[in-house]
């Protein structure tokens, strides 16, 4: 019985690609690209900070909110097409999400107040942030 | 063939604990990471709404903005502890892979 259970089980390991895939594989590009992104959010708020009011309405900010939220969707769809995605979807979904709304939330007050950028730059930042640490999860050590 | 099946499973099981021993860091500094953060993201918070630069409907969005965080935060602490395990199986597959091939090779 064993020997049989062993001819048959040793070609099975030498042919197959023995291995467990539960998380999707590491990508140093998507790393990259969630770093750069999560800079460039960043700078969006640390300007306005440094900004008086007068240079502070939605119109002066536009463009980088649109760059901004179309990497962030360009990032969700390159997670959507990986396998064992689940974690990065619910991840991604959050992320886009509050962006929208911080953005809609600019368009909408038109100027944003010292206490309203801090808040954002801070809740915005903790979206970010377990996206990077998750992509960066896959390296392992 | 001659496998001492008891010693491939001990460097089976060796190997997973080396794996993840060292995996496990990752996990705990992240969660602290997180933590940590989200202490002082509440303290400014509080501190800005005590100073009248928020208003009060603006801290409670902020405030329910912090049940998504923590969504996206267990999804990333357990996103690294799945991907800790698979290093861990895979560590001890190879373990059996090598131990099998060795057998073989000291057959043919």
């Amino acid at each position: 019985m064993k020997r049989i259970f062993y001819s048959l089980l040793i070609p099975l390991l030498f042919f197959s690609a023995c291995k467990v895939s539960w998380v999707p594989q590491y990508s140093a590009q998507l790393e990259e690209r969630i770093a750069n992104c999560a800079k460039a959010n960043e700078r969006l708020y640390l300007d306005m900070l440094d900004a008086d009011d007068t240079a502070r309405s939605y119109t002066h900010y536009k463009d980088r909110y649109n760059d901004i939220q179309s990497e962030i969707s360009a990032i969700r769809l390159a997670n959507e097409a990986r396998k064992n995605n689940a974690e990065f979807i619910i991840i991604n979904k959050n992320l886009s999400e509050a962006f929208a709304e911080a953005k809609n939330y600019h368009k909408s007050h038109h100027i944003l107040s010292n206490g309203e950028i801090k808040a954002y730059q801070q809740s915005i930042a903790a979206f970010w942030r377990p996206l990077y640490f998750a992509e960066k999860g896959l390296k392992g050590d | 063939m001659n496998i001492d099946i008891n010693e491939v499973i001990k460097d089976m099981v060796n190997a997973m604990k080396g794996s993840f021993s060292k995996d496990w860091h990752l996990v705990k500094d992240t969660a602290e990471v997180f933590f940590t953060t989200r202490k002082e993201r509440l303290e400014s918070l509080a501190n800005s709404l005590l100073e009248k630069e928020i208003s009060p409907e603006f801290f409670l969005k902020r405030t329910e903005d912090e049940k998504k965080i923590l969504e996206s935060e267990l999804a990333a602490i357990q996103l690294i502890s799945k991907a800790a395990a698979e290093r861990a199986a895979n560590a001890a597959i190879e373990v059996f892979q090598k131990a099998v091939q060795t057998a073989l090779g000291a057959i043919i």
